[in-house]
């Protein structure tokens, strides 16, 4: 079995790219292109990893990583949030959503992504697709 | 032989012959002959004493010159005052001449009378017109002494006969420099000039003097009639409007608008420094009527012709004497006396540092628009970078795996994304660059109808109405079209784009154009997904976009900005789920001058 991977994003082609990339990598891949659509497909699939978009127009990759925190049967799913914004070293990530509870995700990622990178990042949260069951 | 004489006279014509009312009277006051002239006037007389006959009186009259004469036996002319044969008061001057003896002694009085009724009553009336005439009538002798004054005089200054009229007129203590009298004195001629008094309560007051001489036969003039007319009121009059006049002159010359003013036949009655200086008069000469012609707006010179009272043009163009366009804010107006034109007046006022403030404004706004926002762009090139790189990553994998579909896929994201850098430069330049908008006289409602036949079928395929509403009595109006053009279309492809989101069941969007008071409006109204506050707020920010890579984030400010140009402004309502709408508002009175085709010319060639 390998492991359960869900992409959010608004963007057909960064979903197709990023599901070949996946895929490529040994991974299990759903795509979601609406933030509602992500968070029924991760209540119901239960992926090992959510990879979530923060620009999306109808509902905002914060607003549905916190709907996902906030869920029994998503919190504790890890999540890696892509986002276009630079984040340097003193990003703070509480004042940046205005919310000292919320948990911050496992990991940032900056678009464009860098392939290696990405496969290695998620490699370290959830371990490597490759590994064909537990 | 007293009886003698009287009876030599009686009998004689002599008494018949002279031309009075001619009486004899004795010693003893009887009259004891006249000639019927008396008669006439006096009534009967034989038996009555001359009291009784001349003025019906019963005893003798007081200091009688008759019985003075009787006396002395000099003669004399006396004014009398008796009762005419029709009991009316009677006025009469009287040579009283003695009869006497050998001896010298007056045996009798002659008296001849004659009627000076008539004159009495002129010198009443003289009289009456010296005291009452609205002026100050005095005479004076050769020492300037008032040796007479009218009642108005009197009432005025008092009683002051026996001073001298330069202390009662100016409280002088010595005679004027320049006094029409003395000169009347010297010369006999009548003279006149303006005099400043002081009057009783020290106030000064302003005379115009006229003198004459009252010559009574003297060689030398002994009188002098001084006749003043008060003309404080006018004189006070004549000083305000003075001041008035000065002021209006300085205003007109310090005030910072250009004013210039005609009159009916097209001379230049004002110009002041302002207008010199932004019409390119700076020392002499004026603009003649076909300078005017040339210079100025046609709203002017139409108000010229009388077909307006007035012309406000908030923004328009004259030309100065060498042809330089300057941007001004004109206001004229057509000067009236009740129904009477006098003349037309251009109040000019230099708006080209304001202009050129609107430009820096709008150039700035632009930068920091283009500045501010690189974050946000470069978010969005990240976006397609994202795109490319997916893209390539697809081909690459899809080649060395020989999946053709992949490679397919990935061949399309990179097409697709390629056309986004497209056309992100492209709307950022069109953004970022400050373009000259081709202004031209067209009808609105015509671009919603190209509008409508660009997007019929691409609406259609996505079940979405497009439905006009046009206004048919639009005036054509001075726009850009092709500027127009594209804030239209942003608008409405935004439009479809809240139809296609919102999965409604009848989606429509409605273009339509309409005017309110002068404002010409534009309004593109969908019934699409609407907007909440968040986005509500981000609407006009730079690289903003509700449509992920779809967008490029600068279709409204693009379309701000033409809207800007041409004056006008850009509004909206919208409410989640329910829709949108945009205005386009353009003022009328704001909307740019269609380019002639010279200046387009020339545009073209810069």
């Amino acid at each position: 079995m390998a492991y359960k991977v869900l992409v959010i994003d608004d963007e057909p082609d960064v979903l197709k790219y990023l599901e070949s990339v996946l895929s490529d990598g040994g991974y299990e891949v759903k795509t979601a292109e609406s933030g509602k659509d992500g968070f029924e497909k991760a209540c119901e699939w239960s992926p090992d990893l959510i990879c979530l978009d923060i620009m999306m127009p109808k509902q905002s990759g914060i607003s549905v990583y916190r709907q996902m925190r906030e869920d029994k049967k998503t919190c504790n799913i890890p999540v890696i949030i892509l986002t276009g914004i630079e984040k340097g070293d003193d990003f703070d990530f509480h004042a940046w959503v205005g919310d000292d509870e919320l948990p911050p995700p496992e990991q940032f990622l900056e678009k464009p992504i860098k392939v290696s990178a990405f496969l290695e990042t998620i490699g370290k949260i959830i371990g490597s697709g490759k590994v064909e069951s537990k | 032989m007293n009886k003698m004489i009287v009876d030599d006279l009686k009998e004689s014509t002599v008494l018949e012959g002279i031309p009075f009312n001619a009486a004899i009277v004795d010693r003893d006051f009887n009259v004891v002959a006249a000639n019927s002239r008396f008669e006439q006037y006096f009534g009967p007389w034989e038996g009555k004493k001359c009291y009784a006959a001349y003025k019906g009186l019963q005893s003798p009259c007081k200091n009688c010159p008759t019985l003075e004469t009787f006396k002395d036996g000099k003669k004399r002319v006396i004014d009398g005052v008796g009762k005419d044969v029709h009991g009316r008061t009677a006025h009469y001057v009287t040579h009283i001449a003695p009869i006497k003896d050998n001896d010298g002694k007056v045996l009798y009085v002659l008296e001849m009378s004659h009627d000076i009724t008539e004159s009495k009553n002129w010198l009443k009336e003289y009289n009456i017109l010296f005291e009452r005439v609205p002026c100050y009538i005095t005479v004076i002798d050769r020492d300037f002494k008032i040796i007479r004054a009218n009642e108005r005089f009197r009432e005025v200054f008092g009683e002051n006969v026996d001073d001298h009229c330069y202390k009662v007129y100016k409280n002088r203590s010595r005679k004027c420099d320049h006094c029409p009298a003395a000169k009347t004195f010297k010369d006999g001629q009548i003279h006149s000039s303006n005099q400043v008094g002081i009057t009783k309560t020290g106030e000064r007051a302003h005379y115009v003097v006229t003198t004459a001489p009252l010559t009574r036969g003297e060689e030398e003039i002994a009188h002098v009639i001084e006749i003043s007319t008060d003309v404080t009121q006018t004189k006070k009059l004549e000083e305000e409007l003075q001041r008035i006049h000065a002021f209006q002159k300085a205003l007109i010359k310090n005030s910072n608008d250009g004013i210039l003013a005609t009159d009916t036949d097209g001379n230049v009655t004002i110009f002041n420094p302002a207008a010199r200086e932004l019409l390119g008069f700076p020392d002499k000469g004026k603009p003649s009527m076909r300078d005017i012609n040339r210079m100025f707006p046609g709203e002017y010179i139409e108000m010229m012709d009388d077909k307006e009272d007035k012309c406000v043009l908030d923004e328009s163009i004259v030309l100065d004497k060498k042809g330089e366009e300057i941007p001004v804010r004109l206001s004229g107006a057509t000067l009236k006396d009740r129904k009477k034109t006098l003349g037309y007046a251009a109040f000019l006022q230099d708006i080209r540092e304001l202009k050129e403030l609107e430009k820096e404004k709008l150039d700035a706004e632009r930068l920091s628009a283009v500045g501010q926002t690189v974050s946000g762009l470069a978010h969005t090139i990240k976006n397609i970078l994202m795109g490319l790189e997916g893209g390539m990553y697809m081909v690459h994998s899809g080649l060395n795996k020989d999946d053709k579909e992949r490679t397919k896929e990935g061949w399309g994201i990179l097409e697709k994304n390629f056309d986004k850098i497209t056309s992100l430069v492209k709307d950022f330049l069109s953004f970022a660059k400050g373009r000259v908008p081709n202004v031209q006289m067209i009808d609105p409602s015509q671009l919603i109808k190209d509008i409508i036949d660009l997007y019929s079928d691409s609406a259609n395929q996505a079940g979405i109405k497009l439905i006009a509403r046009l206004d048919s009595n639009l005036k054509p109006a001075s726009l850009d079209p092709d500027g127009i053009h594209t804030c239209l279309t942003n608008l409405v492809s935004n439009a479809l784009d809240a139809c296609v989101m919102s999965e409604k069941k009848n989606p429509q969007i409605v273009l339509s154009t309409r005017q309110e008071n002068d404002t010409l409006i534009f309004e593109v109204s969908d019934n699409g997904m609407g907007m909440d506050y968040n986005i509500k707020q981000k609407l006009f920010t730079t690289f903003f976009t509700t449509k992920g890579g779809g967008g490029t984030g600068l279709g409204l400010l693009t379309t701000r900005k033409i809207v800007q140009e041409h004056g006008g402004s850009i509004d909206f309502e919208s409410e989640e789920g329910k829709g949108s709408v945009f205005r386009l508002c353009f003022p009328r009175k704001r909307l740019p001058k269609p380019m002639v085709q010279e200046e387009k010319l020339r545009q073209e060639k810069k």
